[in-house]
């Protein structure tokens, strides 16, 4: 393992633990790899993911903060931004090299000075407002555009299922 | 690993939570330690020398504001680089005392409302009745008076502290002011509660237990202040060294200093800054006193680092020999395998200008050979990768590879069959042993992620 990495995690671990962010856990997954985190996400209130607590895992490069981490929600989830997969496509997590949606602006992009909490910020706002113009989920596009109602209702369906009810 | 991982949160425990801002604006955001050669960009923002030379390697913008920005432009942040070295020299006394003082604060508050608790019953109950309390306050009689009187000594000195405050600047260190305001803040708290004398006690022995020295020494000060008027105006600089001594002590000092010169200047004021302005600059970072001498060579000279200085060159350019040539003129290793070895060669020759760019800039460099080192390491950790895999966590590597490694030796034995039956048919072997060597060391790295897929 990349020791700068470990110890630039280790440093945002205990910023995490000290300072918490309200909605947002994350920590490694185990004290021996560093580079594999999970966190869990709130689901932003007034909105149909109200309630729900998403897990995903965050996977960290060995030249962590050179490049972008990943993240994949390990729960059910549907929406426009994330792929059926559940990694998620959210601009942060894109470096500023490539640009796969060409609309990106260089701001929005991954930079060293980024941090897992940003990144999970980012997310959650996401979550509260998807971007339906790149859609990772085409199905959950077209559906966040024209059946906003049905939308909601899988959303909130899946909301529930990640607290177990 | 917690224990020698300084981390600005440590400050939040301490009474000055505020620090931890400060902290955080003396690291750097690219790898959140503390800065090492700090370097400014052109856009202002600052970063390790090392941090941002890579930074630009990878993409040629300030990590912060995004702005273009190339290597030449870096320049020394000279103030940030004498504010981390004299930060990091006090950080630990400095936490020490205050997480001290917190906890003697928190003792202190328990053990005030213990008392608040207990006194009551125990004015109630006849004197014959000894508590736990009592007993330990009965057993030391002689001290109690003395207690008491120090106390209303103090409560004197605490009345007139413009009488009393000045004297106490000239004659103790900082340490010690800094304990004796602990002490004096407990004995302001306590008028609060009660004026009567007995209901102080309790307090005033844990203070007595927690700022033993600190009181030994207020009371010191407290029965010297009236009657040694120990001014700055009293007070003779030492011509040599600074140091401020009163007339008795002046001489033998004087003659200690021209003998040895042992005594080394004192913390410079806004006066004599200007004139040792480079010394906290050269001063090593506690980290590096444990390597060994050998590994480090003095500061580079301004004049030495333009010189020295490697150049970033082209990718598109450069040719693969030259790059070559290059890595081994500094005595770099170019034996590389498989495809893109002009890549693989240009991401080292990248690595090894960023770490030697960023060695010129360092307060304490270290010698080459140490670089070296450092880059292989870079490399190594740089190449695994593929073996950081998703995997779920409860997976139990042990239980999996003992239940299946029938199944391994079978496909061993099968490709060793395999290459023996067509060495015996005199066909070509190479794809065949491939396989069987792939299978051998698919076993040995049991727990690489291609077996689990299998």
């Amino acid at each position: 393992m990349a020791a700068k990495a470990v110890r630039r995690l280790l440093s945002e671990y205990r910023e995490l633990i000290n300072n918490e962010t309200e909605g947002i856990y994350a920590g490694p997954v185990s004290e021996d790899n560093f580079m594999l985190w999970e966190c869990l996400i709130a689901g932003p209130p007034d909105t149909p993911f109200e309630g729900g607590m998403f897990s995903a895992t965050l996977k960290f490069p060995d030249d962590y903060p050179l490049s972008p981490p990943e993240l994949k929600f390990t729960c059910e989830i549907l929406h426009p931004n994330v792929y059926p997969d559940g990694t998620v496509c959210i601009s942060i997590l894109h470096p500023p090299g490539d640009d796969p949606n060409m609309y990106e602006s260089a701001s929005e992009r991954w930079s060293p000075i980024q941090s897992v909490e940003k990144v999970l910020l980012s997310v959650m706002s996401m979550l509260a407002e998807p971007n339906d113009e790149s859609g990772a989920n085409v199905d959950a596009s077209k559906m966040f555009r024209e059946d906003r109602a049905q939308y909601e209702n899988i959303v909130r369906r899946c909301a529930r299922k990640t607290v177990g009810l | 690993m917690d224990a020698d991982f300084p981390d600005p949160t440590d400050w939040i425990q301490t009474p000055v939570p505020g620090l931890q801002a400060l902290e955080t604006s003396l690291r750097c955001q690219v790898c959140k330690e503390l800065f090492t050669a700090p370097k400014v960009t052109s856009c202002g923002h600052t970063f390790c020398s090392l941090c941002i030379r890579r930074c630009l390697s990878a993409s040629s913008k300030c990590p912060t504001c995004m702005k273009p920005d190339e290597e030449p432009r870096l320049r020394d942040n000279i103030v940030v680089s004498e504010l981390v070295s004299s930060f990091n020299t006090i950080r630990k006394s400095l936490l020490d005392t205050l997480v001290a003082k917190e906890e003697a604060r928190k003792q202190a508050e328990e053990e005030a409302e213990r008392d608040s608790r207990t006194r009551p019953k125990a004015e109630k109950r006849s004197s014959y009745d000894l508590d736990d309390d009592e007993v330990m306050e009965d057993a030391e009689p002689v001290h109690r008076p003395q207690a008491k009187k120090r106390r209303r000594q103090d409560t004197t000195t605490l009345r007139k502290p413009q009488e009393t405050e000045p004297p106490r600047r000239s004659t103790r260190t900082s340490s010690q002011r800094t304990n004796s305001r602990a002490g004096s803040s407990q004995v302001i708290a306590i008028p609060d509660s009660d004026d009567d004398d007995d209901d102080f006690q309790p307090i005033e022995e844990s203070s007595e237990s927690e700022f033993q020295s600190s009181s030994r020494a207020k009371r010191k000060s407290a029965s010297r202040a009236p009657d040694t008027p120990t001014k700055d105006s009293d007070l003779f600089a030492c011509p040599l060294c600074n140091r401020r001594k009163d007339q008795s002590t002046i001489n033998p000092h004087v003659n200690r200093c021209i003998e040895g010169n042992r005594s080394p200047s004192p913390t410079p004021g806004p006066a004599n800054g200007a004139s040792s302005a480079g010394t906290p600059l050269r001063r090593q970072p506690a980290t590096f006193s444990n390597l060994s001498r050998s590994q480090h060579r003095a500061p580079y000279t301004v004049e030495e680092r333009e010189k020295l200085r490697l150049p970033k060159g082209n990718a598109s350019l450069a040719k693969e020999a030259d790059i070559r040539k290059k890595l081994r003129d500094h005595g770099i290793r170019c034996d590389v395998k498989g495809k893109e070895t002009k890549q693989i060669l240009w991401t080292r020759l990248q690595e090894w200008t960023n770490l030697w760019n960023a060695n010129l800039d360092s307060d304490n460099p270290k010698l080459k050979h140490v670089l070296i080192k450092e880059l292989e390491a870079y490399e190594r950790s740089q190449a695994t990768q593929k073996h950081s895999v998703v995997q779920d966590k409860d997976f139990e590597r042990e239980a999996w590879s003992n239940t299946h490694k029938p199944g391994f030796d079978a496909l061993i034995a099968n490709a060793r069959n395999t290459v023996s039956r067509k060495k015996e048919n005199g066909t070509e072997t190479s794809e065949t042993s491939d396989s069987a060597a792939g299978a051998k060391a698919e076993l040995n790295g049991m727990d690489s992620p291609e077996v689990v897929e299998v």
